[in-house]
């Protein structure tokens, strides 16, 4: 399965304050967009909004032919956990687990019956990114494994879209292009659609497209 | 209460209350838990935060572990006390304060009490209900432990027979109690008084030779000394209690017009019925006084349930503010654990599953605490009772009943009931605000 992005009139404010500002954004299923644009520019806030994380102010973003800014609450959240896999920056791994326990984390809430699938796909893609099929946790592993675990967590569920937030930050350069490399090349086996926000013009080379950001808007 | 719960017995409704309690957690646990398989992320928060886990489980014990060792030895003194004075049926004394002469009686305590005469003792030895009718003289003591002067009668009673060795033959024979360091065929020479007043060598050259040894029997006469009523008085220049003709006799009958006179007479009557009419009789006002040992130690346990239900409200508020400060401290180790939660969150896990990772996190350590506390509430009581024993010579039962079943459930139950909170509140932390830290 594959999800098209579609953004209409989008606009993200706190507070008052407008964060965001999209008129139009198109992303057919399967394509790896790239955001890029200057820190403070809403990069984070677009994926987050599209991840149903921020609610929108006004306008539409729509996820195939679901509506996302017209749910709210446990469908949201359904959502998410049925067709988004997520990446961030931090990992946000859990240390006191193995990679495998880590990356078919989304295991431990989806139905019995899925569960086998994530738990062998999360192995899969472990085996697929050459991280070390090992019971020790992953507090010991480099910053690259570790990224590594988290991209095999957001897609062992096998989601449609992927959103990733400046997902090799904190890697060295040798790590941040065999991560991009990975990242790129398993979501183009699964037909993901891939949105990337990075400042690493590594990454955004390995994109299809990429978009610019500043002050919110769309340039 | 209906008629129906009451009817129930005891144990029963102990039991019930104690499944009540754990229900409301076992349901909000049921509740959480259906469909999700949360554990592995519990055990890694467990794992992530081991020394605040610790401290928190460590704190809990403390807590839990007071409230048992106080209900415990509240309620093992009580029991302790009453099996003390469980030999000792009716006391006829001279007229003057009954816990006094109960204190000096039936636990030892050193005390000056006026004495009854010779008269009055034959009245009482020869009353047709009375069974058996022992003086008590006291005086003396062997390195702190109390020397008794009674008769053998009174010993056999006091032992039932269960006694290692004999009884004694001579006047200078003795039996010990169970805990007195002094074994058979030794002997000893008292000192005249107690403790930091005992004069040693103020009976110089009367020597005891130890012939039997008691059983233990729990209170404080197994930190006794017994020896022959008649060489007490002797030692202390007074008559024997019989006539010159029958000096070398031991025991009953006594001659009141030799007997120097007793603090206390230990009686058993023939019947229950007359243990009553007897106290009824001797209880006057002029000459004697008359009273079950184990009724003015009810009037102590209820004059000490007062007390303890003090100190139980206390320990109860005690409860409640360990409870304040554990869900204190709840919301300030999840706080530690927010970024984890937002990720969960990101990733599609339903609210409820957040929730029972959470729940089940503080609900772990709280019956960890639990298990702790109890633990710690066994051994704390059991010291207790040592140093109780050691000083009085009651032996202190300990025990773990429903009382401290139900504070260790109830803690837990509202606690982890309460624990909901911070788990709630975990679902409410602003989710992008902790996702961009």
């Amino acid at each position: 399965m594959t999800l098209a992005l579609n953004i209409k009139d989008l606009r993200v404010e706190q507070d008052r304050q407008e964060l965001l500002a999209v008129k139009q954004l198109q992303v057919p299923a399967g394509q790896a967009l790239g955001i890029q644009g200057p820190s403070g520019a809403g990069k984070s806030t677009l994926l987050f909004a599209l991840a149903g994380l921020l609610p929108a102010s006004s306008g539409r973003i729509l996820w195939g032919e679901t509506e996302i800014t017209a749910l709210s609450g446990a469908a949201l959240t359904k959502f998410r956990a049925d067709f988004i896999g997520m990446i961030f920056q931090d990992y946000l791994l859990f240390d006191e687990l193995s990679a495998f326990a880590n990356a078919s984390l989304t295991a431990l809430f989806s139905r019995h019956a899925e569960r086998h699938a994530i738990r062998s796909s999360a192995s899969s893609l472990l085996e697929a990114m050459r991280v070390p099929n090992t019971k020790r946790s992953v507090a010991s592993f480099s910053g690259g494994e570790r990224q590594r675990v988290a991209v095999a967590r957001a897609m062992a569920k096998s989601a449609p879209i992927i959103l990733a937030d400046e997902p090799t930050a904190n890697l060295q350069r040798q790590a941040a292009d065999a991560l991009a490399e990975d990242l790129v090349q398993q979501t183009r086996v699964e037909g993901t659609t891939l949105i990337v926000v990075s400042h690493d013009e590594a990454v955004l080379a390995r994109m299809d497209r990429v978009v610019s950001l500043s002050d919110g808007r769309l340039s | 209460m209906t008629p129906f719960w009451l009817s129930l017995p005891m144990h029963l409704q102990d039991g019930l209350t104690s499944f009540g309690l754990l229900l409301a957690t076992f349901l909000v646990g049921f509740c959480l838990f259906r469909g999700f398989a949360p554990w592995s992320l519990v055990v890694a928060l467990l794992k992530r935060f081991a020394w605040a886990n610790a401290l928190f489980v460590i704190l809990i014990g403390c807590a839990l572990g007071l409230g048992i060792g106080l209900l415990s030895q509240e309620r093992g003194l009580r029991q302790g006390s009453a099996q003390a004075a469980d030999k000792f049926d009716l006391i006829v004394a001279a007229p003057g304060s009954e816990i006094t002469t109960l204190l000096a009686t039936v636990f030892l305590q050193p005390t000056d009490l006026p004495l009854i005469n010779g008269d009055i003792y034959s009245e009482v030895e020869t009353h047709p209900r009375v069974s058996l009718a022992a003086p008590l003289a006291f005086g003396d003591s062997w390195q702190g432990f109390i020397v008794v002067g009674t008769t053998a009668q009174f010993l056999e009673h006091l032992t039932e027979g269960s006694i290692e060795g004999r009884f004694w033959l001579t006047k200078q024979e003795a039996v010990a109690g169970s805990a007195v360091p002094l074994e058979i065929g030794e002997t000893f020479e008292p000192s005249h008084g107690f403790g930091d007043a005992a004069q040693v060598g103020a009976h110089a050259g009367e020597v005891f030779k130890v012939v039997g040894k008691m059983s233990a029997t729990g209170s404080p006469w197994d930190q006794a000394i017994l020896v022959p009523v008649e060489e007490v008085w002797a030692v202390h220049g007074l008559a024997t209690g019989h006539a010159p003709e029958r000096a070398d006799q031991l025991g009953p009958p006594y001659d009141a017009a030799y007997f120097p006179g007793t603090p206390a007479v230990v009686i058993q009557a023939e019947s229950l019925g007359s243990t009553y009419s007897l106290q009824a009789e001797f209880n006057r006002e002029t000459d004697t006084m008359a009273f079950f040992p184990g009724a003015i130690l009810n009037q102590l346990h209820r004059l000490m349930g007062d007390i303890s239900e003090a100190m139980r409200l206390m320990a109860r508020v005690t409860q409640i503010l360990v409870t304040l400060a554990v869900l204190l401290a709840l919301f300030i180790l999840t706080k530690l654990f927010q970024p984890q939660m937002a990720m969960l969150r990101a990733l599609g896990a339903p609210g409820r599953f957040v929730m029972a990772v959470v729940w089940s996190y503080a609900t772990t350590l709280l019956a960890a605490g639990a298990v702790l506390g109890v633990l710690l509430g066994l051994i704390s009581s059991a010291v207790l009772a040592q140093i109780v024993a050691a000083q009085t010579g009651v032996a202190i039962p300990t025990s773990f009943a429903w009382g401290e079943v139900r504070l260790v459930l109830g803690f837990v139950s509202i606690a982890s009931l309460l624990s909901l909170i911070p788990a709630w509140a975990t679902l409410r932390a602003p989710l992008v605000d902790v996702l961009r830290r």
